[in-house]
């Protein structure tokens, strides 16, 4: 009888062990959301999501993307945007090597 | 990052920084929830009753499965809640709005997009996470003598499952980020295998873990978080810890 009941409280609902898991989720995101937002942020600037130009400044302040960007950006520029959220995890794109693109490129992209 | 946080909150307002946060409450509500919540389940379900005798690929199998069931649940929301946090202004976006955008432009594909390769993703992901973070709890308990629902056992075990975790997962991150934000228009991908074998071919494969820090630095404080306090809320209502 004993053991029956141990048995009963070591096994909780499914129910229970997933809205457990729901609220531990839920909590956690919201401290953790700001870090998302500021990461695609870093990676979209405010002016590419309005869908202006980019200026050659910017693409070397956000050096390691451009690299992506400037053979996805011949697509259009409607689509430019969500192609810079898709690569704003890769961080460690070598700064150095926006620095060997000929200089005709990025003013390319500044004037299309 | 602390230019582009004070750009958001003066340009924005400060609230700028959780937009977006309805899509992701209901994404981890929906994804987060089941892949946490059923991995007990699913582990006693393969046959992993005893957490002495219970192997890694046990528990790696009960993690995936539990993954897998979740990223089905949840991906409408990870689409949505991408693209909330793209939206730039300030005004923020509607979740309603935004499914609605989604569901004229692109229907309901739109919201299942990258499906294959975020299924593969969260399979590899909470197998990892919760596999590693069984067995490091065990390591943990082993070496420390703390029991397992010590926070400090919880803290440290979750931590190795972060890194482990960072490991596996950031090839699929890459995969799953291209895949999902790929024009309509101009596909370059065909699936998860061809921008796999695509990545390797032109950019090499090292490529799959170039964003290996900025991954863990997001992975790590969300992993422990979670695992943590998912931990504390169960020992709240009762349950053993994993």
């Amino acid at each position: 009888m004993a053991t029956a009941a141990a048995a009963a409280v070591a096994a909780p609902s499914l129910m229970t062990q997933v809205g457990m898991a729901g609220s531990a989720a839920v909590i956690t995101v919201s401290f953790i959301h700001p870090i998302d937002v500021v990461k695609v942020s870093n990676f979209l600037t405010r002016r590419q999501s309005d869908g202006s130009e980019l200026m050659a400044s910017e693409w070397r302040l956000y050096d390691g993307w451009c690299l992506f960007m400037i053979p996805y950006s011949a697509t259009g520029n409607a689509c430019r945007p969500m192609l810079c959220i898709s690569n704003f995890k890769m961080m460690f794109f070598s700064r150095h090597i926006l620095n060997l693109l000929p200089s005709h490129h990025l003013n390319q992209q500044k004037h299309q | 990052m602390g230019g582009t946080v004070s750009r958001i909150t003066s340009q924005e307002g400060f609230f700028a920084l959780w937009k977006g946060v309805n899509a992701a409450w209901l994404r981890e509500a929906s994804y987060t929830s089941l892949r946490l919540g059923l991995y007990e389940p699913v582990k006693v379900l393969f046959g992993a009753n005893d957490p002495e005798t219970t192997t890694f690929f046990k528990k790696f199998a009960a993690g995936s499965a539990a993954g897998a069931l979740g990223s089905i649940a949840g991906n409408p929301f990870d689409v949505l809640k991408t693209k909330m946090m793209a939206e730039a202004g300030r005004e923020t976006p509607s979740i309603s709005k935004t499914a609605k955008d989604l569901m004229s432009k692109q229907g309901i594909g739109g919201f299942y997009r990258g499906i294959d390769s975020n299924i593969a993703r969260a399979m590899v992901l909470n197998g990892t996470k919760m596999a590693c973070y069984d067995q490091a709890k065990g390591y943990v308990v082993a070496a420390t003598g703390l029991p397992k629902s010590h926070f400090l056992t919880q803290f440290l075990s979750a931590v190795a499952a972060g890194f482990f975790m960072t490991c596996t997962v950031s090839p699929f991150d890459m995969v799953r980020t291209r895949l999902m934000n790929q024009p309509s228009d101009a596909k370059i991908y065909n699936n998860a295998v061809d921008c796999m074998v695509k990545i390797a071919k032109n950019e090499g494969p090292l490529t799959f873990w170039r964003g290996f820090i900025p991954i863990w630095s997001r992975f790590a404080p969300t992993t422990t978080i979670q695992l943590v306090i998912f931990e504390q809320l169960r020992t709240m209502m009762g349950m053993k810890s994993i």
